[in-house]
């Protein structure tokens, strides 16, 4: 175990385990033997060190990236007391990060694959804010790392739901779960489910018809070269997508622990991460056109705090809390996630038909409606996306209308939730359906923000 | 917000004139600068080459064709902006062309910014910025009168705290 490893008084600073320094130097080694490596090549062996250079070069690296890596878990320490966590680091540069409980959003654990060979694994703490938000202590053993995991959320929780009303969580914060794997089990995807998946997925029917496309552009053309790059540059990208999905989501479980829901993935690196409800912005539920056949769709979740990071693809990675699965599955993680939510709500404002000059085939798929618990709307035929945001996460409500708009009588609605996978809108309803839809989410947003606080002021 | 996009400027708390003005002061003087050095590389090249001197004017009339949609566009585009306080919400609305209606409510405001630059201070006028947990919400209202931005926010702050539903 790690030094100090009586986690009931964690106000002294800490290190993380002392493997971390073999873990950091493997990654430094790598780094300086391909450097040192490269140096050698450029050098053309002209440096007089012939054969040896290769193996003194590798030597060399490995010396070099263990001494850094030793350097760097030697001088890192971190601290958990009643207010805050924080984590120091820096030979040189001393850099202090702290993360105060209120402003946690989220505590993950991910196994590199790497760490994972020594059983390590690292804990990222998210808070509120920016791309700067992400606090990483690496690498603990596993099981530490889930203790410190259910200490970090249990504090949080008792910071937020202590000074901010957080909506709709329970009164007592039941313990939470130590170990990994407990709690209830709400879907387990097997691996063939999701590679069966990807391989109807529209990223990959793209790939291969480039690849059959560029094959036959190149018999017409006679130039079998070209054809060869084309095949073998579209097989190498149809095989990197469904190789990274099928690595991504591996054994992949969710479940539901005290607060939240936990998703564990992984075949090589694997990840746990934790959603938890009152930070739920919203849900999209993803139904691509081959998947829609066989009944089979994709649940994302908007979470407050992890909006702003990565490239598109990440984001939706990060995002998605069900890879595959069926409707029934689904509509039940959207009601956990929001409570009572449906998809297909009875009161709907469609497009006008008047908007086919914006989208010709589109415009007959958008709709917005609501019900009680939240505002949905849907859009796309190629892949059809349903958003689903709870009435008292609605920030705002906007109208808008250009000049086309304007001269066919159409205007679009908005309505704002935190920056995420999930876009609630009507485009082109007609104007005064645009404005009745705006005014009846507003008045629905304010009423279930007056709940909440009635709730607030009754339980605090 | 009952059709606010034809309902008239009755009701809506109009922003300060002098927008325009700035608007129009600073875009002529781009404009003139602009001109200055376009004019000083054409005729460089008119005493150079065999262009003739009718060139010069291409310029001076694309500027003040400028000028003239500015001293157009300023006044109009101010008088489209406006903002209407009401019981739960705070309403905003802006453009002519491409028309906008915001509603943010009091208790989903994270924070409320005022910004003024050397000349809007001289003008006596600041931007008023409202911010919710959605960068959507997009919400800048350029232009309201000094006194009466720090009493919007005075009175924002207030309501959003007393009305405050957390993320």
């Amino acid at each position: 175990m790690a030094p100090g490893s009586d986690h009931a008084t964690l106000a002294v600073g800490q290190r993380t385990h002392p493997l971390t320094a073999v873990v950091l130097g493997l990654g430094w080694s790598a780094a300086a033997v391909v450097g040192l490596v490269s140096t050698l090549f450029q050098d053309g062996g002209r440096g007089g060190w012939g054969i040896f250079g290769l193996p003194a070069a590798a030597g060399g690296g490995l010396v070099l990236g263990s001494l850094i890596g030793w350097l760097s878990w030697r001088f890192t320490t971190f601290v958990i007391d009643d207010q805050e966590a924080r984590v120091d680091s820096g030979i040189l540069w001393k850099k202090s990060r702290r993360v105060p409980f209120e402003r946690l959003q989220s505590v993950d654990i991910h196994e590199p694959l790497v760490a994972r060979v020594f059983g390590l694994a690292e804990l990222h703490l998210d808070s509120a804010g920016g791309s700067e938000s992400r606090t990483t202590v690496r690498y603990l053993t596993l099981a530490r790392a889930n203790e410190l995991r259910a200490l970090l959320l249990r504090r949080a929780h008792a910071a937020t739901t202590g000074e901010v009303d957080s909506g709709d969580s329970p009164l007592a914060a039941p313990p939470a779960p130590a170990a990994a794997g407990e709690g209830e089990v709400v879907a387990e995807v097997p691996p063939s489910r999701v590679l069966v998946g990807t391989l109807l997925s529209l990223e990959l029917a793209g790939a291969v018809i480039v690849a059959v496309g560029a094959l036959i552009a190149s018999v017409w053309f006679a130039a079998p070269v070209a054809a060869l790059g084309g095949v073998v540059g579209a097989a190498f990208w149809a095989f990197q997508i469904v190789g990274r999905r099928v690595l991504d989501q591996w054994g992949y479980r969710l479940s539901r622990v005290p607060h939240g829901l936990r998703i564990e993935r992984g075949l090589l690196s694997r990840t746990s991460e934790t959603v938890p409800f009152d930070r739920v912005q919203g849900v999209a539920v993803v139904e691509p056109i081959i998947w829609r056949q066989l009944g089979w769709r994709r649940a994302l979740v908007s979470v407050a705090g992890t909006g702003g990071t990565g490239d598109a693809g990440d984001r939706e990675k990060a995002a998605t809390v069900l890879p595959i699965a069926d409707p029934w599955l689904a509509q039940r993680v959207v009601d956990l996630l929001v409570p009572g939510a449906i998809e297909e709500v009875q009161d709907r404002h469609r497009s006008s038909s008047a908007s086919w000059v914006f989208a010709p085939i589109g415009w007959r798929y958008r709709w917005i409606g609501m019900d009680d618990v939240a505002v949905v709307s849907r859009h796309g035929w190629l892949t059809r996306r349903t958003s689903i945001v709870p009435h008292r996460k609605n920030q705002s409500v906007a109208v808008e209308q250009g000049p086309l708009q304007r001269r066919l009588g159409v205007a679009s609605v908005a309505v704002h939730s935190p920056d995420g996978p999930v876009d609630v809108a009507g485009p082109h309803l007609r104007r005064a359906e645009a404005f009745t839809v705006a005014v009846e989410a507003s008045r629905r947003s304010r009423a279930s923000a007056d709940q909440a606080s009635m709730r607030s002021g009754s339980s605090s | 917000m009952a059709d606010p996009f034809d309902s008239g400027d009755a009701g809506w708390t109009p922003i300060s004139p002098r927008l325009a003005t700035a608007r129009l002061l600073v875009g002529s003087l781009v404009t003139v600068a602009v001109l200055a050095l376009v004019l000083a590389i054409v005729t460089s090249i008119v005493a150079t080459t065999a262009l003739s001197a009718w060139w010069l004017t291409l310029p001076v009339a694309l500027a003040v064709l400028v000028v003239s949609w500015l001293a157009w566009w300023a006044p109009r585009n101010r008088r489209s902006w406006g903002y209407r306080e009401q019981d739960e919400e705070l309403v905003v609305r802006c453009g002519i062309a491409f028309r906008r209606v915001v509603s943010v409510p009091y208790g989903r405001m994270q924070f409320v910014d005022l910004q003024a630059g050397p000349l809007a201070r001289r003008l006596g006028f600041t931007s008023v910025s409202l911010h919710t947990a959605s960068t959507r919400t997009a919400s800048t209202v350029p232009g309201v009168p000094h006194e009466e931005a720090l009493r919007l926010r005075q009175r924002l702050t207030e309501l959003g705290e007393s009305r405050g539903a957390g993320l």
